[in-house]
This record gives C-alpha cells, structure tokens and sequence, in this order.
C-alpha cells in the first residue's frame, strides 16, 4: 500500500492495453454452466472461447472459435465441426471435442441443474435427458423394446393434468418408487390406452421400477445428439432444424470446461466446487483469470499461448462490480475506468453537455413491456376480484389499454435514443421484423373500452399495475397511468413490491398488470416468441392460444428460412390481436466510453469479443 | 469483576440464540426464494436446486440443522455466489468495515471531543454558537450527501484523491472522513453537555478554589466525568459505524461487509443474511459490554455495584 500519485487508470491503461471495465455487479461466477447474468457474460467471453465466435459488427457466426470450419448436413440437422489442432486449454492441453462432449453433458446433467440448460434443447434428446423423461429415455432409447416409441405416443409418461386419476396427473416418468411398486402388484391403477397389452404394461412398469431401485445417469441410454467422432471432430445433431444454431453456439452455455479440472475439484455436478477459483482454474479463451478479489475486482490477463495470441492487442482487463450507478458515473468522470455499464437516465443531458462524445447509446436485443393477467374470472372469487378477472380477460379491453398507450411520449421522456415498441419482437432481429404492429389511437381505444361494457371508463373495476421497486419503473407507470385516465377515463392503481417479492406475485399471477423486460438469448424471433407458448414456464399471463401454440411449432419445424419467418409473422399477429402483453419500448444499452477504446462496435446483443478490442491513446 | 464479565457473557448466549431464532424464520417466511429470476428457470431445475441446498426439508429440521452447523462455526454456503462459503464472503469483508469504523472512529472522536470541550468552556459565545450550528448541520446532512459532496472537492474539482476504492493509503481519507463527520458533529454535542454539567459540580470549584491551572481543571478533573455521556454513545456509535456503512461502501466502491448484508436480504441469500445479522449481533453484544466496563473503570461509584 503507497500513497499513489493522480495518474489515472485511464492514462496508463492506454498506454499498456489494460482495459477498465465497469461491469455493473459483482459476477456470481466464472463457470458457465452455472451463471446467468450479462456482467458475468462480460468476463465469460474473455476467459473461454465456443466452437464459433461472432463477428464484432454483425455478430454473425466467424470462425474464429474452437472449430476451423463446419460442415451442415442438407436437412439442416446434422453439424459437423473440426477443431483446430493447435488451441489450447490454459494448461497447455489440447481443446479436444470430448472436451464438448463432457461439457454438454455437464450442463445438461440434471443433478447439475443449470438455469439455462434450456438453451441446449435444440439437441437431439438433451431436454428429454435433461428434464428425465424417462419414458422416452429407458424405452424410447431402446431399440429392443418390443414396441416401437411411435405407438406409445398415447401414454401418459409426461403429467397429463386433464386426466381424473391421480397417478395419470403425475405421470409415469414423475411417479416414485412406492407408487411404481403398488403399480405393478395391481394395488394402484394407471390409465392405460386400451390397444396397449399387459406384458406390455407390465414391462414398462418394470423398466420403471428397475430404474427407481438404482438410480443412475442416463447419459448413455439418452443418446443425446452431440458425439466426438475423433480427437478434434464433434458432431451434432439437432432435434428441429435451426438457422440460428450457430449463433447460438456463441452463447456461454456452449462452451466447453477442462474435465479433469472440474473432475479434480468435486466431480461434474459440484455446484459448491472451488475449480474456478484463480490458482485452480483453466480455461481456453485469449484471457486466464489472474486475480479476483470479491467486491474489488477481478483480473484477467492475455494468454500468450492463445492459437490467436497474435491478434490480441489487449493485455490486460480489470472488471469493476461497480454496482451503484452514480458512483460508476463518479469513477467515469475521473478516469477509472474506460467503460461503463449503463447511464442513468438522469445522467443523460449532463452527459450530453460534458461528455458528448462518450455517451453511446445503441440498439439491443430487448423488450420493455407490461404482461396482462388475462386468466379468467373463476367461480366463487370475490365480486371485486371477478370483476378484475373479467375486464382483464376481455380482448377488447386489452386492445383499449395498448392503443391507448403514447410510446412516442415515453421514449421520449426517456431521452435515452429508445425506440418506441409497436410489436413484441425488436426490430431486425435475424432480418426479422413484424408486419403487424399495435397502434396509437386513443378514439378506437375509447370505442373499444364502450364496446366492453366500459363507456368513458364507468364501471371500470380496480385493476392494479405492479412494478418491482425502481424509481424508473415507478416514472413510465405514472405516465401510463395519466395516459389511460385522460384517453380512457379509467383510475389504475399502481402497486410497487421488493424484486423477489414481485417475482413470487406474478409466478403466483397474483397481479393484473405487471412490468416485465425480455432480453433474448441469441439472434432469432423465437427467443422472444417462445414466451408465449402455453407451456413455456416465463408465460405468467395466463395466455393459452391454439393458433399460436401450432404456429410457432410449424416454425420450428420448418425446414426453409422464408416460411419459418412467415410463420412467425402469424404468430406475432395473433400476439399482437390477443394482447397478454403491452409493448412500450425497445432497450437500448446505453454507456459511457472512452474516447481511446477501438475495435468497441454497436450491436444488438451488446457484445464486443475482446479479440477485436484495443486502446489507442489521445495525443 | 471477573464475575460480571462471565454473568454478562451467559446472558448473551441465550440474547444471540434468539436472534438466530428470529433471523432464520423471519428470512424464511419472506415470499420469493432464491433461486427465482426475471428469465424462469423450470420447475425441475428448482426443485433439483432446492434439494441440493437443503431447501426441501421441513423447515424445523433445517432450523436443527443451520443451528448445529453454526456451533461448528459453518456458516453454510452462499447460493448467489455458488462455490463462495459465508465464512469466506464475511473473511473479506469484515476487516474492512472494521477498518473504514477505525478511521471514521478516529475522526469522530479527533474532531468532536476538542471541538465539544472548547465550546463548554467558551458556554454562550460565539465561539461556542457557531462550532456547535455547524454540528447540527453535520448532524442533519446525510452521508449520501456529504459522500459526494466531497469527492466533488477533493475528487473531481482539486484532484487530490481518488473518487472510488479501497486500494491505496489515501482512499480511506473520504470515506473515513465523511462517516466520520457525521458522528464528530454528536459527539462535538454530547461531550459540550457532559462537560457543562460537570463543570458547574462542588469537586470543580475545589480545584479551581485550590489554584489549579484552567487546562488542569478541565482535563484532568472534569474530562473523566465530561464524556461520560460520550462513552455511552460509544457502544451503539461503534456498531452504527461498522453496521451502518452500506452507504458509504456503495458510494466509494469499498468491499465491506455492509454491501452483503443488503443485498443477500435482496437476493433471499439465507445463510448470508444469516451470516451477516450474527456477526452485527456478536459486535453490538461485546461493543455494549466493552463500554459498561469502561464505565466501571472511570467511575468508582459503579465499581462497587459490580
């Protein structure tokens, strides 16, 4: 410890390559197959690399990752990926497809229980090894089962909640022992369908009950699409075709981890281990972490033995978890770091005169919106509560909600260069962009709202809006609020609730309008459609169409990149004619940066591979 | 007084039982858990989560258990930070918490007991108006205010010092001093009081009838019984300042313990919030018996009911 004199970190990190980087919170790890947030994303993405990287403009798939090149096989289901021979674990081992191999089955291991495990069901069977379904793993997966798994399509393995019995409901893959065993005494009955024999039955029960007494891990038997044909050749097959898949590829949830490290330090599925500590941990990105001190910083430094060491200017970064915007703007202002994560929108006319030209704001892959509780009115509900139900459950008067919204009026209190959301998805997402659009129109909205049995707003029923505390949340719900008094004549409540509490509200659907953000996870509609499919466990609305669900299933099978996106169009417009949710804006990230930093581009994921990263001083 | 001290240290143990007792129902019955975020994770990954932690237990057997484990000192694993103990999170950020109270501590006493004992005997002149206005205002200015308000100065304006961290000598300036300020401006007030009540006593007015020196008067006779009052407040000061600098920690990017205590309570961490509440509570326990023993020690009046 010295007394140090005033050269800022910004001046000597220009001088030697060493990036400061506010990164918003402290990571809650460097394993990714545990961590879900965007500021461990930042430092992720220094210290591994995927089979593809991402073009730092475009963020289109380049082959710069682990894999040289690929081959797709004609049905779009088939990848094939060499590795380049000469990339290296930070132990000086070889990065070799097993390495993938064993990092699929890391993430999607159940006992692993990793939170973004879902962004690998694009594999042949990983969500039915992920989620144990067992049925279609023990006899599905067995080609000696003397009945083919199409003709068992009509069991109920999965819960089957329309059923009246019990065991129906569970489903078998769920039932446990005792049940299974008073099963096959004949002391508990299953719904069977009626073309299945009883040796049949019996043996599926068997399989059941032999797989119940000794647990054990299903890798194997679930045959899930990911195979290393040899050292440096991995193979995966798809379970639909998916034009994103590449780019999914560069998604931390599909890189790779050392095995014999992860082994070393508790096994595959130690979520408490302590391998990515500094002194344990390997990795096999242009950076390796030096140092991490939580709450202080953490520092990772360039890898000279990196397959692409040459390319990579930068030598050092130091991540800040600098979780307080204020005193993030503070460390900006006074040179200690490059780079900030956000700017308050307060901050922004400040900015806009100090720093003009350090302020950035850019297009981002994200929704501002508020979800609609449209479950409707059940029997014996208080009479306030039915009446809530039934407004909220009426098309027309969500219809009058959103058209009666001034997004241009939002965005531009927001002053922060957001876009107004007239549709769910963002626009130019993989060249996507919804042909239907909700409008603003406060007459039809009014007309609308009469047409429910809510003329000028009389009669309507106290129907609340809940936003986790935030003074930004509380601002748009305000401005809201006024819009819909004066177009619509109708008096919201607004209802704020601490972050876990509002989550628990409305995975419960304890609300009737709530503020919600999505921001995707790769470069395709679907990670914002997907949603609001009736099975998809963030869909909290209430929301269960038909139309729509069988839509996004025919996109999802579709073979041809035009028809898939046509049928996302029709699923949109119904979204959109439905309406569980209200779009208001279109995030945008906004920063402030150094002058200094190169090679740092706008793109709607936000991401700036660290390769392409480098800082040229002033003069 | 061997005997207080051991009666005392008994009576904390059943004092402490019952916050842990308090802390682990209370966190508990708090809606939302752990393990929910913005973006849903399925049902199987929370429940295959919630097992791995203990969590699917009846809650009464995770009560025995966090108790057993506690009297073992394992504070349990943190589930925001997989892979970090609470041992380990409170290792890193106690000392500096107690650091930052140390330096905040020294400029509180270091400003407030002259500034104090200088207005009490300067009673009702300027000299004691005006030292004593701008206590109350430091009293009144919050820390959020002042933190900023100085790194404005110091920082951003003169460029003296560093306007966030915890690296170097000179970060612990700022915010020791504007922790400090806040708690120099009451015991500028408090000493003031103690010593114009003591000052007005018979034993004063013997010394000073025995031609004594002024400055001996009031340091060597008056000051014992003067900060009394200050002594008290230096059990719950000490606690405030060590407990009472999140504030602080956010404002200057300092790794303390404070950031921890409010956040795992945000993020539904148990076994950190749990953590954290039992270090705080051990601290105010031994802080309190600390300053009545100081008490007993200056005052012989006391002594004698020990």
């Amino acid at each position: 410890m010295g007394v140090q004199a005033r050269v800022s970190n910004v001046e000597t990190g220009d001088r030697y390559q060493i990036l400061h980087y506010a990164n918003g919170t402290e990571p809650e790890g460097v394993d990714p197959h545990i961590v879900t947030g965007v500021s461990e994303n930042n430092i992720i993405s220094a210290l591994y690399e995927g089979l593809v990287g991402i073009h730092p403009r475009t963020v289109t798939p380049l082959a710069d990752g682990s894999a040289e090149r690929w081959e797709i096989s004609p049905d779009g289901l088939t990848y094939t990926f060499y590795l380049r021979h000469d990339a290296t674990w930070s132990n000086g081992d070889s990065v070799r497809a097993s390495d993938y191999v064993y990092a699929y089955h890391r993430m999607l291991n159940p006992r692993m229980a990793a939170k973004y495990a879902y962004l690998l069901y694009l594999m042949q069977n990983a969500e039915a090894y992920n989620r144990s379904f067992l049925g279609r793993i023990l006899i599905g997966e067995d080609d000696e089962f003397p009945v083919a798994w199409a003709d068992l399509e009509a069991v109920d393995f999965r819960p089957n909640p329309a059923s009246r019995n019990p065991l129906n409901t569970k489903g078998l893959d769920l039932l446990n022992l005792d049940e299974l065993a008073q099963l096959g005494r004949g002391e508990l009955a299953f719904d069977w369908p009626a073309s299945l024999s009883t040796p049949i039955r019996e043996l599926i029960v068997e399989r059941f009950i032999q797989f119940r007494e000794e647990p054990s891990d299903l890798w194997v038997r679930a045959k899930v699409g990911v195979v290393a044909e040899s050292e440096f050749v991995l193979r995966i097959e798809l379970e639909k075709p998916a034009p994103y898949f590449l780019g999914m590829l560069a998604h931390y949830s599909w890189y790779p981890v050392h095995p014999p490290t992860i082994e070393k330090h508790g096994g595959m599925t130690q979520r408490d281990s302590t391998w990515t500590r500094p002194e344990n941990i390997v990795t096999n990105g242009p950076f390796r972490l030096q140092d991490w001190k939580i709450n202080r910083h953490l520092h990772v430094v360039k890898r000279e033995d990196y397959w692409e060491a040459d390319a990579i200017r930068l030598r050092e970064i130091y991540f800040y978890p600098i979780d307080n915007v204020e005193t993030e703007q503070r460390a900006f202002r006074d040179g200690y770091v490059h780079v900030t994560s956000t700017v308050p929108t307060h901050r922004i006319a400040f900015n806009q005169e100090h720093f003009p030209n350090n302020q950035r704001f850019d297009a981002y892959l994200g929704v501002y919106y508020y979800r609609l509780n449209v479950t409707p009115p059940e029997s014996g509900a208080d009479a306030d509560e039915e009446a809530v139900r039934k407004a909220m459950s009426d098309k027309r008067v969500r219809q009058a909600l959103t058209y009666s919204v001034n997004r241009e009026a939002i965005v531009g209190f927001l002053g922060g260069g957001q876009l107004p959301a007239y549709s769910f998805v963002p626009p130019d997402t993989a060249g996507y962009d919804s042909k239907h659009r909700v409008v603003y129109d406060p007459a039809r909205a009014r007309a609308l709202l009469a047409e429910a049995g809510y003329p000028g707003g009389e009669d309507f029923p106290k129907v609340k809006l809940l936003y986790n505390t935030s003074e930004g949340h509380k601002r748009i719900a305000e401005i809201i609020q006024q819009m819909w008094k004066d177009e619509l004549g109708i008096e919201i409540i607004l209802e704020n609730q601490e972050w876990k509490v509002f989550l628990d509200s409305l995975n419960r659907k304890e609300f009737d309008i709530g503020r919600a953000g999505w921001i995707g996870d790769y470069l395709d509609p679907s990670t914002f459609l997907d949603l609001w499919l009736s099975t998809s466990g963030n869909n909290t609305t209430g929301f269960e169409n038909i139309e729509y669900d069988r839509l996004m299933d025919q996109a999802a099978r579709s073979f041809d990149s035009e028809e898939r996106m046509e049928y996302f169009q029709q699923a949109e417009a119904v979204l959109l004619d439905e309406l569980p949710v209200i779009p208001i804006y279109y995030y945008v990230s906004s920063k402030l940066i150094r002058e200094s930093v190169q090679g740092w581009y706008p793109n709607l994921l936000d991401r700036h591979p660290y390769k392409y990263v480098y800082l040229e001083p002033l003069d | 007084m061997l005997g207080f001290f051991l009666r005392r240290l008994l009576q904390a143990i059943p004092v402490l039982l019952a916050i842990h007792f308090v802390t682990f129902f209370l966190v508990r019955s708090a809606p939302g858990g752990p393990f929910d975020d913005e973006k849903a994770a399925p049902a199987e990954v929370i429940d295959e989560l919630n097992a791995y932690y203990g969590l699917n237990e009846p809650l009464m057997v995770q009560y025995g258990r966090n108790l057993v484990n506690l009297l073992q000192g394992d504070l349990g694993p943190s589930f925001k930070y997989p892979g970090r103990t609470v041992n380990e999170l409170i290792a890193a950020g106690f000392p500096v918490s107690l650091e930052l109270a140390m330096w905040s501590l020294l400029v509180a006493l270091g400003l407030g007991l002259p500034i104090g004992i200088f207005a009490a005997m300067r009673r009702n002149t300027l000299l004691d108006y005006i030292p004593m206005s701008l206590a109350m205002v430091g009293i009144c200015l919050p820390t959020f205010v002042m933190g900023p308000l100085l790194i404005l100065v110091f920082s951003l304006t003169l460029s003296w010092l560093n306007p966030i961290g915890w690296v170097y000598a000179v970060d612990r300036i700022l915010p020791g001093a504007t922790l400090g300020l806040f708690y120099a401006a009451y015991i500028a007030r408090l000493t003031r009081g103690g010593m114009l009540e003591v000052l007005g006593q018979d034993y004063i007015l013997t010394a000073r009838a025995k031609g004594l020196k002024e400055s001996t008067v009031v340091l060597r006779h008056a000051l014992i019984g003067g900060i009394q009052p200050v002594i008290t407040f230096m059990g719950p000061a000490v606690a405030g300042l060590v407990t009472g600098s999140f504030v602080i920690e956010t404002i200057f990017f300092i790794p303390g313990l404070g950031r921890f205590f409010i956040n795992s309570a945000f993020n539904r961490d148990y076994a950190v919030v749990m953590g954290t509440v039992l270090v705080y509570a051990v601290l105010i326990v031994v802080l309190n018996l600390l300053v009545d023993m100081l008490h007993a020690w200056l005052n012989p009046r006391l002594r004698s009911h020990l």
